[in-house]
């Protein structure tokens, strides 16, 4: 029966079902088929999933980041980045990298981080010399920190349907975005430096005091969210708002960049990429009831204990199927449906619920560069209208680094847990 | 149909813009009133919950006119334009079809089970608060219609087109 179950939703999902619907339908089966529970459960579990305190931490995350990028911050990080790093070798791409993490900071998704990167550096980049597919595929890999760096939505729907502190997600992520981000900078100045891609200007301690000071009311953001968490202010959803209310007078009143009449707009698109994942996140709470119902997550940490799994074993196994998952679908999409399948496995080997999540988010962050399908690699060629190959070429350096990290991260847990330990 | 949809997409966009507004408003004024005030509405988490359910459930009607819902677009982006893919996007149709008839019959249902449990908060029925299930799948199914529709032009026209070929 589990079989059949899981078979009708990967089924329905590969040939292109929307994932929600293929959730559902794969209950529905199940309940008509064999079950006597009516199909009346499958709109009230799916109401229950989305009707949720912590949840509306998605919309407000979103907001706090469009506001703020909508209010001229994007350019700001940019110069700070460049004060810092602009005169090294490829200095646009050290940009990039560093800007990349920088805006992640603000914004917890990687396709906003992506976007308001490349709508700004592309060109430039392509300006001062530096290949146009480079620029795209750097941009593309310095997104990927989007989700890892807190604020990150991500970890907010990790964190509610697992029951984990997404204050502790959120700390939890600081380490592996900043070593993401400079191993992506060690790549960018390798190839720089063989094409002789140099930097520009002079590096100076005036520039960069400028440039912060300029860029400051940005970079308080993470400091409201993360501070306020932990200083027990606020409740993570009550941060996001404050964050968004916070974004929304920084751009109207201290950039004045942001202007009232886009407010609509700038909301309506935060609503349409909340329903896109709240959808999911409903649907999946059905596929999950399921999954109980037929004992599938037990029996399958069951089997995993009778073969004595090492850890170490388990986690890689779980790296490779996130990689997967996350080259698919959405990586919040991808931890709502597999995160109860694994996590109750993770437990039971005695792996930290905190680290066990935050090393997931770093595989989806991967998983969106990762070929044949990674959906950033999809947006990059959009923006740039460069043919996917030629961009998985261009990324390949990046993902294998990345990959790299994700090796590191998984077998020296220290790297993951210091600061959420430290603050406990 | 295509009036009725604009209009409607208007409606959906002007509530989804507001019913977020309010929900960040009373989120950001609770924190504010508990400390300035140190006092909080009972009602106010409540309603920004289910404003929260509304503003998704009206949401997925709305973006199955913008870029639908989320979807592994793979194979059909391989199999795009031939008949292998008509036959797909029919069986991907009809199996969204099927998902909403679900939600709508189902949603109903619960609908005026619900209608006689309220909320601790708002004191309103709970059925209010579901009706939006039933509600959204009428809209998702009109969408849908539309799209079939859509569908069905092409392939007739790709019927006359290979028509004209044979000729």
């Amino acid at each position: 029966m589990g079989f059949i179950f899981i078979g009708i939703f990967l089924l329905l999902t590969l040939i292109g079902v929307p994932v929600a619907f293929s959730l559902c339908l794969s209950v529905a089966w199940v309940v008509v088929t064999n079950l006597h529970s009516p199909l009346v459960m499958i709109p009230q579990i799916l109401t229950t999933g989305i009707d949720s305190f912590s949840f509306m931490a998605v919309p407000f995350f979103m907001l706090a980041g469009s506001f703020m990028s909508a209010g001229g911050v994007t350019k700001r990080l940019v110069s700070f980045a460049q004060s810092m790093v602009g005169s090294l070798w490829g200095g646009l791409a050290q940009v990039v990298c560093v800007a990349g993490m920088f805006f992640a900071a603000i914004s917890g998704s990687s396709a906003a981080t992506t976007a308001a990167i490349g709508s700004t550096m592309i060109d430039e980049m392509e300006k001062k010399g530096y290949k146009r597919d480079f620029a795209a595929a750097t941009v593309a890999a310095a997104g990927t920190v989007g989700i890892v760096i807190p604020p990150s939505i991500t970890m907010v729907v990790y964190g509610v349907i697992a029951g984990v502190s997404i204050g502790d997600l959120f700390v939890g992520g600081f380490a592996p975005g900043i070593l993401m981000g400079l191993s992506m900078m060690l790549v960018a100045y390798f190839i720089s430096r063989k094409n002789g891609w140099k930097g520009e200007g002079k590096f100076t301690v005036k520039s960069v005091a400028v440039a912060f000071k300029d860029s400051f009311f940005a970079l308080l953001t993470p400091v409201i969210i993360i501070g306020g968490i932990y200083g027990g202010i606020f409740t993570p959803t009550e941060a996001a708002a404050v964050a968004a209310v916070y974004g929304l007078v920084v751009g109207l009143f201290v950039y004045k960049e942001l202007k009232v009449k886009d407010l609509p707009e700038l909301i309506f698109k935060a609503v349409i990429s909340t329903v896109i994942i709240m959808f999911i996140v409903g649907a999946s709470s059905v596929f999950g009831w399921m999954l109980t119902n037929l004992r599938i997550p037990q029996q399958l940490a069951q089997a995993v204990m009778s073969a004595t799994m090492p850890p170490a074993l388990f986690l890689l196994i779980v790296n490779v199927l996130f990689l997967i998952a996350g080259t698919m679908v959405n990586a919040s999409a991808a931890i709502v449906i597999l995160g109860p399948i694994v996590l109750p496995i993770a437990l039971g080997l005695g792996i930290n619920p905190v680290f066990f999540g935050v090393l997931m988010v770093v595989n989806l962050a991967i998983g969106c560069i990762t070929p044949p399908v990674g959906l950033d690699l999809f947006v990059a060629s959009a923006i740039t209208k460069i043919p996917i190959e030629q961009l998985i070429r261009r990324v390949m350096p990046y993902l294998l680094v990345l990959l790299v990290d994700l090796m590191i991260l998984t077998y020296i847990p220290q790297i993951i847990m210091f600061l959420p330990n430290l603050l406990h | 149909m295509n009036r009725l949809l604009k209009g409607l997409r208007t409606v959906l966009y002007g509530f989804s813009v507001t019913a977020m507004s309010i929900m960040l408003a009373i989120t950001f004024f609770s924190v504010v009133s508990r400390y300035v005030f140190s006092f909080t509405f009972d009602w106010a988490e409540e309603l920004s919950r289910f404003l929260f359910v509304w503003s998704v459930f009206l949401g997925s009607a709305l973006i199955m006119g913008e870029n639908g819902h989320l979807a592994v677009e793979f194979l059909p982006n391989m199999l795009k334009g031939s008949v292998p893919g008509l036959v797909l996007e029919f069986i991907v149709k009809l199996c969204s079809y099927a998902f909403m008839l679900i939600l709508l019959v189902n949603g109903y249902k619960m609908t005026t089970m619900m209608m006689f449990q309220t909320s601790p908060g708002l004191g309103v029925p709970m059925g209010i608060v579901y009706a939006v299930i039933p509600v959204s799948s009428v809209l998702m199914i009109l969408y849908t219609l539309q799209d079939t529709v859509l569908f069905a032009r092409r392939l007739l026209g790709r019927g006359d087109a290979s028509a004209a070929k044979g000729a």
